[in-house]
């Protein structure tokens, strides 16, 4: 099996879509349903990529990432914002948080596995 | 001048008159129609038939008439605070009907979210086993094509050693033409030799008679010498008889070299003979070429399987493609479940105004109180899309005195590293 990628996004169309996406190029698929359930995905295991949404329920997606910064054994993991968000302050806000990239949804496929295989070569 | 002061006086009365009557079965079924009985209860008919009368048949400026309105309006606001209870019902009953209307709104657009996403879901889902199925096929086009570039250098490998054969068998047809000839050559000596030696049998079969001759003579000469070539006699009869023997032998060997004359002239002669070797070497070469073709057909077929491996591998990879694209289409349940999650909270703020609203009106005090405004900037900040920026910002451009001012927005589909 290929990388491991944590696929976070309150709406499970879209993580079935980047899932598919994702497995078609051999990577290794987890998914969560918001931040707090990213966070506790983390403490199980570690990932080669993480892609996450910004707007959801309980913890969002800059929070998230502030909090994975703030994880010793995560902080180098790369992220990429997956999101229907395209203000310029909101990617601005992604950027300082610590995102490696960001992708404004709908996306297509082998834009975002292009990007994937950029962060994580 | 008397006739005009006559229409002066008799068209203004005349349209007194009638304008009054008119205009009061007019405005009191208008009134009826849209107020209710409202008009009736604040019994205003009179000014409204005045105002509108002025309009029509005196062509009053306007001001007079939208002051005199203005009155009616404020006239109309005082009896509703002394006789509320006419006005409220109406209020309170849509009101009423608007929060029905948005809990039917609202569930409504539950269930389009709701059968989107299971739409969504089940397209996704066939398509993630389309995908798999495509995977699948893929590792066995992978496979086939592994089984084919093998073969194929198997192949080049069984050409590359049939060529090897096929030179073999050349050099052994011209070797083998040339072992002939030189066999046929060895063959014709040998033949000549055993003519030669016929001529020595020949020879020895001279001396043979000769020898036999000079015996006889010996013995004659014995006889004529009587008792003293007596002993000669028996050497002379002994030289005969060895005479005879030899001649005998070389009549033996004689017949025997005949023999081998003959066998190797019948036999081997025939044996290689022209029209034989040009029909062994004719098949021979017979033999190459169907190697030789046997071969090219191989190759060629090799070359075509492994062609045809390309091309189904080729749209296998544009169907897989093509496959995943479809999956990523699915994405539009996601907008739209945000664009109507949107409108939900919209509605949200919306009935937050309307409770405001109807909280004004069913307080007498705070009836003549500023009107309320509608926070449209608070529905702006609740987008998340462009689009839905651009369609605010159209949409209220013409209403809004201050349009928000315009952000930098990424189009979908953009990558942007940082």
């Amino acid at each position: 099996m290929g990388k491991s990628i944590l696929v976070i996004d309150d709406s499970l169309s879209v993580r079935n879509v980047v899932r598919n996406t994702l497995e078609s190029s051999d990577y290794e698929v987890t998914e969560a349903f918001d931040g707090m359930d990213a966070l506790e995905k983390l403490e199980q295991k570690r990932f080669n990529l993480v892609l996450c949404d910004v707007n959801m329920p309980r913890m969002d997606g800059i929070t998230f990432l502030k909090e994975l910064k703030n994880k010793p054994k995560h902080k180098f993991t790369p992220v990429i914002m997956l999101t229907t968000e395209s203000q310029a302050s909101k990617m601005q806000e992604g950027k300082a948080a610590g995102a490696k990239a960001w992708i404004v949804k709908p996306f297509k496929p082998d834009q975002l596995l292009s990007a994937i295989s950029k962060l994580i070569r | 001048m008397v006739s005009n002061n006559r229409k002066i006086i008799f068209y203004p009365l005349l349209g007194f008159v009638l304008g009054f009557w008119i205009t009061g079965f007019v405005i009191e079924f208008l009134s009826t129609l849209i107020f209710g009985e409202l008009t009736e209860t604040l019994n205003l008919d009179w000014l409204f038939n005045l105002a509108l009368w002025g309009l029509v048949f005196y062509n009053l400026p306007d001001p007079f008439i939208v002051s005199l309105l203005s009155s009616i309006k404020a006239d109309s606001s005082k009896n509703s605070q002394n006789q509320g209870s006419h006005v409220v019902p109406s209020i309170l009953s849509f009101f009423q009907h608007n929060e029905e209307m948005d809990a039917l709104i609202r569930q409504n657009l539950q269930n389009v979210i709701g059968d989107t996403e299971k739409a969504s879901l089940d397209i996704v889902g066939r398509l993630g086993q389309v995908n798999y199925s495509m995977k699948e096929l893929d590792q066995t086009i992978i496979s086939m094509q592994q089984n084919s570039e093998q073969l194929a250098a198997k192949s080049k490998s069984s050409s590359q050693e049939n060529e090897k054969t096929v030179e073999y068998l050349q050099q052994y047809i011209e070797e083998r033409l040339s072992t002939v000839d030189q066999d046929h050559k060895i063959t014709r000596k040998l033949s000549e030799q055993m003519h030669r030696m016929s001529k020595l049998v020949v020879m020895l079969k001279g001396i043979s008679k000769k020898t036999n001759m000079l015996a006889l003579n010996a013995a004659i000469e014995a006889a004529k010498a009587g008792e003293s070539g007596r002993g000669f006699a028996v050497v002379a009869e002994e030289v005969r008889n060895l005479s005879t023997q030899s001649d005998d032998s070389t009549k033996k060997i004689e017949e025997a070299i005949n023999a081998m004359v003959n066998t190797i002239e019948k036999e081997f002669a025939i044996r290689y003979t022209d029209e034989k070797n040009r029909k062994e070497v004719n098949l021979l070469e017979q033999l190459k070429q169907q190697l030789t073709g046997i071969m090219d057909s191989y190759l060629r077929l090799v070359t075509l399987n492994k062609n045809t491996i390309q091309e189904i591998n080729h749209f296998s990879q544009n169907a897989t493609n093509q496959v995943v694209e479809a999956i990523a289409g699915s994405q539009f349940q996601d907008i739209i479940q945000q664009q109507i999650e949107t409108i939900l909270r919209s509605m949200d703020l919306f009935n937050e105004y309307l409770q405001e609203c109807r909280q004004q009106i069913e307080t007498p005090d705070l009836l003549l109180a500023e009107p309320l405004q509608f926070d449209f900037e608070a529905i702006r900040k609740l987008y998340v899309m462009q689009k839905q920026r651009m369609v605010h910002d159209r949409v209220l451009s013409q209403d809004q005195e201050g349009i928000t001012e315009q952000e930098d927005e990424s189009e979908a589909g953009d990558i942007t590293f940082f």
